[in-house]
Order: structure tokens, then sequence, then C-alpha cells
């Protein structure tokens, strides 16, 4: 599986590599049980402080995407329901942020529902 | 004519040859991305100046070495041929180092005039697998091979111990004749299967640096340079393995030459000489030139082209030759210049690990001349 990490960005690498091991996670390319790299392997394959890696695996961590297998290393972990509270706080600025634009932009309801169903769907969910 | 033809100087006169054509050919065997040390991108050059670039470095080797070969010619009339030999030696080091360093300086000017537009990307992959078949190196219980012949010299050794001859003998020159013999005693009677043993160890070191390394892709071709990544590091982790077989041969046929058990014949003496020391100097060439580093030259179905640009790591390798990076843990990297890998010189363990090899190394020189 790919990871892909911009450096020109402004957005730090630690939250780009959150990123991209949870769109492994949605997209399947990660399945549950699989182990991930360790922290110094992909601080090692990227070249970059393993700080930065711990801090991403971390995050995960904390939000149940993925756990610490003693014999594995880090793991994928089941998919189960794990809306918080605080998710769906940030949920909504999110999708606030972009349907501010697209309803500027003229975009109708059945449009943008249509465009967010086949982009979920596009992803893997279901 | 002061150069004496016989098999010494034109063994020496070969392996100079050999060593210059691999100077030569460098250019020819680095990673598409990487021009003399530096990192390029489409946008900067074409092919064309590409080439040229390449070309300028192959005339500067050439007429540098041609110079130095006259002094050859004519120091050889004046000064023993080793003395001669070690100097060309080193000058043609010299002189590689040279023309290299000049062109990398070359194209690093070059590359200040044309910024990156494209984001700079960095790709990487959590598996070791070509199109979701696994494919890892080479397996390492190979090693066993090379192993149970060394433990067998071990074993041999002391079976016979008795059998030995008080006076071993340990140095020859090709016509057959004994150079020198020393007492009997159990240090300088297993000191083949020592240095077998580290040998040995020495190519398993190889093999872990190539497993440890990182599978460096490229953010245009994710999916072709994974494919050739995983190729190329098989394919030199079987290397390692085949190396450290005909190496410990090698030893196993020189243990029984000093031990006594075999006939000092020209030709065996000439041939345990010659042949694992050929053998590995051109499966280094042949190989190299198949593979190219990172996997450059294999045949593989290329179709991608992200419109991407690679990161800018320039300033981590000095010279285009030396990585220094403290940020990255890695311990060795894919050489820019050349096929092989190199050391993180920013990563403290490895520096010493490095230095302590050259130290082992020297050690066993002076060891094994007492």
């Amino acid at each position: 599986m790919i990871l892909e990490l911009n450096f020109s960005s402004e957005v730090p690498i630690f939250i780009q590599i959150r990123q991209e091991v949870l769109r492994a996670i949605a997209t399947g390319k990660l399945s549950e049980g699989e182990a991930l790299p360790s922290v110094r392997q992909l601080a090692s394959e990227i070249g970059i402080n393993m700080h930065t890696v711990n801090k991403a695996y971390s995050s995960l961590k904390a939000d149940g995407f993925i756990r610490i297998d003693r014999r594995k290393g880090a793991v994928v972990e089941e998919k189960r329901k794990l809306v918080t509270e605080a998710y769906l706080k940030v949920l909504d600025t999110d999708i606030e942020n972009v349907f501010i634009e697209a309803i500027c932009r003229g975009l109708t309801e059945e449009e943008m529902m249509a465009i967010c169903r086949e982009k979920y769907r596009k992803i893997g969910g279901r | 004519m002061y150069i004496n033809l016989n098999s010494e100087s034109t063994l020496m006169f070969i392996m100079l040859f050999f060593v210059f054509i691999l100077m030569g050919i460098l250019p020819f065997l680095s990673r598409k991305e990487i021009l003399f040390g530096i990192r390029i991108e489409k946008e900067m050059m074409d092919e064309q100046t590409m080439k040229g670039y390449t070309y300028k470095y192959i005339r500067r080797l050439l007429f540098l070495d041609a110079v130095l070969l006259i002094f050859l010619y004519l120091g050889s009339m004046h000064f023993p041929l080793e003395f001669v030999y070690t100097v060309v030696i080193i000058g043609m080091i010299f002189i590689q180092g040279f023309s290299y360093i000049s062109v990398h300086l070359e194209v690093k000017r070059h590359k200040e005039n044309f910024p990156v537009k494209a984001p700079e990307t960095v790709v990487v992959t959590t598996d070791e697998k070509i199109n979701g078949v696994d494919y890892p190196l080479a397996s390492i219980f190979w090693f066993g091979i090379p192993l149970i012949i060394n433990a067998y010299m071990y074993i041999y050794n002391a079976l016979i111990y008795q059998e030995i001859p008080e006076q071993l003998k340990v140095a020859f020159d090709f016509n057959g004749n004994i150079m020198r013999m020393v007492a009997k005693s159990p240090a300088k009677v297993f000191m083949i299967p020592h240095i077998s043993l580290l040998t040995l160890l020495i190519f398993v070191f190889v093999y872990y640096a190539i497993k440890m390394s990182k599978k460096q892709l490229d953010a245009r071709k994710p999916n072709e340079s994974k494919e050739r990544v995983l190729r190329f590091r098989r394919i030199w982790s079987a290397w390692t393995i085949l190396m450290a077989t005909i190496l410990t041969t090698m030893f196993f046929m020189l243990n029984l030459l000093v031990i006594g058990k075999m006939n000092e014949s020209k030709t065996f003496i000439t041939l345990i000489a010659i042949v694992p020391t050929f053998i590995i100097v051109l499966s280094l060439i042949i190989l190299a030139v198949y593979t190219g580093q990172g996997g450059s030259r294999l045949k593989v179905r290329s179709d991608e082209d992200f419109e991407k640009a690679n990161r800018n790591d320039d300033a981590y390798w000095k010279l285009g030759m030396f990585y220094v990076n403290k940020e990255d843990p890695s311990f060795m990297v894919e050489k820019r210049f050349g096929v092989g890998w190199t050391i993180n010189l920013g990563n403290r363990k490895a520096v010493i690990g490095f230095v302590l090899a050259i130290v082992l190394l020297i050690a066993i020189s002076i060891l094994t001349s007492i």
C-alpha cells in the first residue's frame, strides 16, 4: 500500500500521515488486524524524525483506529462505531464550510447530495 | 619494453582496465531522477543536456587517465611495478573523484536556474508486494550453505590436527613456490576458518543492510518504482548469498592447501587466487549494469506519470555523495552515484558501526600478516 505525503503543503506531515492511514483503512487497502510499519520503519522510509510519525500513530490510537499489539506492533482495529461528540463537532464545522461555498456557488441540494453519495461510495463506504 | 608482461603484471592491468570501465559506466547506472548526485525533474533539462553532462564526465575521465597511463609507463622504467601500480590506482580514484565533482557542481548550478513548481512529494510503501504478491528478499536460510562449509572447515582441521605438518605453508607465488612458512599452533591452524567466518559475517551484514534500507520510490511513478526497488533488493540479496558461498569455498580450498592436504601446483594456486576474484568483480559489473541503481535498468511495464515532483533532498547530500540527515533514523540509504547503499552519516550509531567495521578489517589484515 502506498502513502503519499506533500512536503510543499501547509498541512503538517503528521496530520497527512494520519489522513493517509485513515484513507487506506476507509478504502480497504489496510484491513482489520493488518500491521502498520513500526514508527521507526515508517520514519526511516519517509526520511523524517520518529517524533512526527509517533504523533500520527498516537492520534490514531487515541481515536481508536489502531492499537498496539505486543507482537505485531501497530495494528488496524476492527471497524466499529467510533462516532463521538467531539468528532460530530468537527464534522459539523467541516461540512458547514463545504456547504457554505457550495450554496454561494449555486449548487442545489440534489446536486450536492449526488456528489456526496458518489464520493462516499467511491471511497468504499456503505 | 620495460613492463614485464608476466602473469602478475598482466593480471594487474586487467584489473585496472575493469576499474576504469566501472568508473566510466557509473553515470549510466544511476536512477533516472538523479544526475551526478543531483535530483532533477523533467522540466529542468532535456535528454540531450543530460547526456551532455555524462559525456563531459567520460571525456575528463578518459583524458586524465590517459595522462596517468603515460606516467605509468615512464614510472615503470624507474620504480618497482607494485609501487607504480599503487600510485596508478590512487591516481585513478582521485581522477574519478575530480571528474565526478566537477560535473556535479555544473549540474547543481544548472538546477538553480530551474525552480520546481510541482508539489514536493514523498511516496512510501508499507508492504513488499508486487501486484499483490509478496516479494521479499532471498531467504536468509541460504546462508546455511556457506555456514556448513565453514563449520566443516573447523571440524576437519580439529579432527586431523595431529596429521597437520609442523610447518604450515602460508604464502605462495603464482609459480607454486612456497614463500613463507609458520610454526603450527591452534591459532595458525584455525586462522583461515576464522577469516572465512568473518567474511561470511560481513556478507550477512550486507544482507541486513539491504533488508533494513528504505525503499525509495519515485513520486511520479510510485508503482513502477516500487516494483523496480523490490526486484533490485532481492537480486542483490541473492548476490550476497552467492558471493559468500563462493568465497567460503575458496577459503575451504585455501585451507586444504595450507594444512598440506593439497598440492601447491601452479594451476591450483592460480585458480584459487583468480577465479573467485574474477567471479566477484565480473558479477558485480554485470549485475550493476543489468539492474541499475534502484532497479532503474530493469524491464518493467511503465505507464504512470503523475504530475508531481520528488522532495528536493539535495541539501542532505553533500557533494551528491555523502548523506547526512540527523532527522532520518535510517542507517543506510541508496547511493546517488553508483549502485549500492551508503551510510547515513547523520546517524550516530551508523557512523560508529561503520568505523568499527573498518577497524575490524584493519585488525584482521594486521593479525593475518603476523
